[in-house]
């Protein structure tokens, strides 16, 4: 940080951390990074871009453009996208052993205290049988949990909205049946694939990339 | 003396708890897993409407005691003496040893 105030265009003039020290509209920097990668691998930049899961191909890449959302589960089997929501009352997701997290759950619109629940909207539960408080299981490709389900008309159809945080089975007695090393509610990461962006290395959390089903126990 | 009362504008009461939160930590009230009775404070969600329809609602009141100038609760509260009783500042208070537990006060309440 320098002091004072900014000096006019001082940052400007190729002083950028990029391949052309300019800020890329065609990047330059990615394409280059790419080249090495793929000669160091001995393949080309389109089989680099195939297996790593985009659709762009050639020069598109280097070029801001559009890539269709993917979600893990084919939507005739898994007919809902996942929802990893965050609780008002956590933070980050370290807070179910708090007991007023707990206690004061009722104010995430559609949950209830002292519950780990999934929403669903009233239309998509009378499609699957699933009534206000019915026990369910979440399953996706790689895992399920066991939750009550709550009907909740804030959801919008086709998807399935859970609050992350939950699923302890060790961490308190407010966060789980500790006595008996049992876990209350359930932990999204069991159904979430593990899955990044894998050029910019980001999680794809809130991309709706995990299908889920929901079935009455 | 001055005169006390709570004002809450409902209009601007986005439901995020810290109401209670504040108020269940200032009087260190016990956690309701522990046996606490009743709800020092406590919410009313009001819902209308579906999300298929586009005119879902969803509102939260804060539901704590305001401090009413002529409570209901303490006309209506049947221990002798009278749990319930409105101080010289004009708050609404409770003796707990005079309290019966008949819950009278929260049916009196004006919601």
């Amino acid at each position: 940080m320098t002091k004072g105030p900014y000096e006019v265009k001082k940052l400007w003039g190729e002083k950028f951390g990029t391949k052309t020290g300019k800020f890329e509209f065609f990047s330059e920097t990615l394409k280059k990074a790419l080249e090495d990668h793929a000669t160091k691998h001995n393949t080309t930049v389109d089989n680099v871009l195939e297996v790593t899961n985009y659709e762009a191909r050639g020069e598109l890449a280097f070029v801001p453009h559009y890539e269709p959302p993917r979600c893990w589960g084919d939507k005739s089997e898994y007919p809902f996208d996942l929802v990893d929501v965050k609780s008002r009352y956590n933070r980050e997701g370290r807070s179910a052993n708090l007991p007023f997290y707990n206690q004061f759950k009722v104010l995430d619109p559609g949950d209830k205290n002292w519950q780990d629940c999934i929403k669903i909207n009233p239309v998509d539960a009378a499609g699957i049988g699933i009534a206000d408080g019915d026990e369910v299981a979440v399953v996706s490709v790689v895992g399920e949990i066991k939750i009550k389900a709550r009907l909740w008309e804030g959801v919008r159809p086709g998807t399935a909205v859970k609050t992350y945080g939950n699923g302890h089975w060790a961490y308190g007695r407010f966060a789980s049946d500790y006595a008996n090393l049992k876990e209350t509610g359930g932990n999204n990461n069991e159904v979430m694939p593990d899955d990044y962006d894998r050029i910019s290395g980001a999680t794809a959390r809130n991309g709706g990339f995990t299908g889920v089903k929901i079935v009455k126990i | 003396m001055a005169k006390y009362g709570m004002a809450v504008d409902l209009r601007k009461c986005v439901g995020c708890g810290a109401c209670a939160l504040a108020c269940k930590t200032e009087n260190n009230t016990k956690f309701e897993r522990s046996g606490e009775k009743f709800n020092w404070a406590d919410f009313y969600i009001h819902t209308e409407g579906t999300y298929a329809e586009n005119n879902f609602k969803y509102q939260v009141f804060p539901v704590g005691c305001n401090h009413c100038t002529d409570a209901p609760c303490v006309e209506n509260c049947p221990a002798t003496p009278k749990a319930l009783y409105k101080s010289a500042d004009g708050l609404t208070l409770n003796i707990e040893e005079n309290c019966i537990g008949c819950k009278k006060m929260s049916k009196s309440m004006p919601v």
